[in-house]
């Protein structure tokens, strides 16, 4: 099987992450105030925290919070800001991880809802925000990768605009956390939401939110945190107010594995490789008449390949490539529905074929040769 | 040739009306040529794995490939639930050919 579906969630592991998460099994999950510090593993939580924030420029791990993933991240994010009576901006890339959180306010009469436009890529100049932004907008809320085209927009810029305008700056980094570089404290970033599973090298069910320090967020859940046990309310403080529960930690681990990975190997290392797949992708499929590249040349994460064998529905086009050539790929409308009509795929969404570090030029080659022959298809009139 | 089990695909990738088939035997070039008659059969054999389409024109397509034991059927998106049974007691009389 070749897979090509690594936006959605990555596979393979590295053997690290594999490692890691079976050895989870091998004895108690300690709690880290638990006494031996002859055990290395006693502090994995704090340490994953510490290797999140080297990959993200954070200057306290303890402003990184666990949660289920981005859905969760950036449910605690936006409903957690005082919001009410306010506008707030989002962009037309935006993962319903987003679209639903703010037209759930909006229909609630709580908020309402801007959206800047983008372009045939997915692509929006930072000035766009400047002028969609109003007198009430309290928030900007931006995907830094479209996990569509892969388009990957200027988060320092449009952090300047939005706090000139006196809004935070909330990022969703779901596709670009592990993908591309990530600067919280250059950039400014009042919150950035992130998954493990995708190309952090993690397992499903775990992620994250970084928040900037001094923002004061309404906690989505209370409960259990394994110490404090006498205060009867949730304890304040970073990252205990929002981690009520037993911590994911197997996800956790496999999330430090992940990390440790990207860090050893080199994130440049990582793009380089993802970069020469991309360039292969675009020799082989960029002039062929039949096939509509949607995925931009500049501006890239070079993670995802975005197209559509004209006169196919993109359903069509998968289904060939997972049971004729055992490859597999998503088609669709990819979970965000504001890009579609920028794209011109209405109602039937794209193709994307999504690469990995682990993904090799010769599967790469074996992709483009399906898909060349999958234009041979007859045609709809 | 049974129907083994039926259902409806229903995820975020498609709104269509869309259900899968699994078939008690793996689909051979025979089988693919009996569903054929229902329709018009469009066949791909140069592909690593053979792949067919059979439309019936005004009513559903039917999407598969040789070696496999699924087969797609692509129903009208305004007909929630479109009686199958006719399709099914076609694939259930499809006797192997040598």
């Amino acid at each position: 099987m070749i897979y090509l579906n690594n936006a959605a969630t990555s596979y393979p592991k590295p053997k690290e992450v594999q490692d890691a998460v079976l050895a989870t099994f091998n004895g108690p999950l300690v709690h880290a105030s638990r006494t031996g510090l002859e055990r290395e593993d006693d502090d994995i939580i704090y340490l994953c925290r510490s290797r999140l924030a080297d990959l993200f420029n954070i200057d306290d791990p303890l402003q990184i919070v666990f949660t289920s993933g981005s859905t969760e991240a950036l449910n605690l994010a936006i409903k957690g800001l005082p919001l009410e009576g306010s506008n707030v901006v989002i962009s037309a890339i935006e993962h319903n991880s987003v679209i639903r959180p703010v037209k759930t306010l909006e229909k609630e009469g709580k908020i309402s809802v801007s959206i800047v436009k983008c372009d045939k890529n997915g692509y929006i100049e930072p000035q766009q925000f400047a002028e969609a932004i109003r007198d009430d907008t309290r928030a900007v809320i931006v995907n830094h990768c479209s996990n569509v085209t892969g388009v990957v927009l200027d988060i320092k810029e449009i952090a300047k605009i939005a706090h000139a305008a006196g809004a935070y700056i909330i990022v969703d980094a779901s596709q670009s956390a592990g993908a591309v570089p990530i600067n919280c404290s250059d950039w400014e970033i009042d919150m950035l939401a992130f998954t493990g599973h995708k190309s952090l090298f993690g397992m499903q069910g775990i992620g994250g939110l970084y928040v900037r320090k001094g923002i004061d967020l309404k906690p989505l859940k209370v409960g259990g945190t394994g110490v404090l046990s006498e205060i009867l309310l949730q304890p304040e403080g970073f990252p205990i107010h929002y981690e009520a529960g037993t911590l994911n930690t197997p996800g956790i681990v496999s999330l430090y594995a992940g990390v440790q990975f990207i860090l050893q190997t080199g994130l440049d290392k990582i793009i380089e490789h993802k970069r020469k797949l991309y360039e292969i992708l675009f020799n082989e499929l960029g002039d062929n008449p039949d096939i509509e590249i949607y995925s931009p040349l500049k501006h890239t994460s070079y993670s995802n390949f975005c197209f559509n064998v004209k006169g196919m529905v993109p359903e069509e086009v998968g289904y060939v490539l997972e049971v004729s050539f055992d490859i597999w790929v998503r088609t669709g409308l990819h979970c965000a529905p504001l890009i579609l009509p920028f794209l011109g795929v209405e109602p039937w969404g794209t193709v994307r074929a999504s690469h990995s570090y682990f993904t090799t030029e010769e599967e790469i080659y074996k992709f483009t040769e399906a898909v060349k022959k999958i234009t041979t298809i007859p045609k709809r009139k | 040739m049974k129907v083994v089990k039926q259902k409806k695909v229903d995820d975020c990738y498609e709104s269509s009306n869309t259900v899968d088939f699994l078939l008690s035997a793996p689909i051979t070039k025979s089988f693919a040529e009996h569903l054929g008659k229902l329709g018009k059969l469009i066949l791909f054999e140069e592909f690593d794995i053979p792949y067919f389409k059979v439309i019936v024109k005004g009513e559903y397509t039917i999407k598969g490939a040789f070696g496999k034991k699924t087969i797609r059927i692509l129903l009208p998106e305004d007909k929630e639930n479109y009686p199958l049974d006719k399709l099914v007691n076609h694939i259930e009389n499809f006797i192997k050919q040598k």
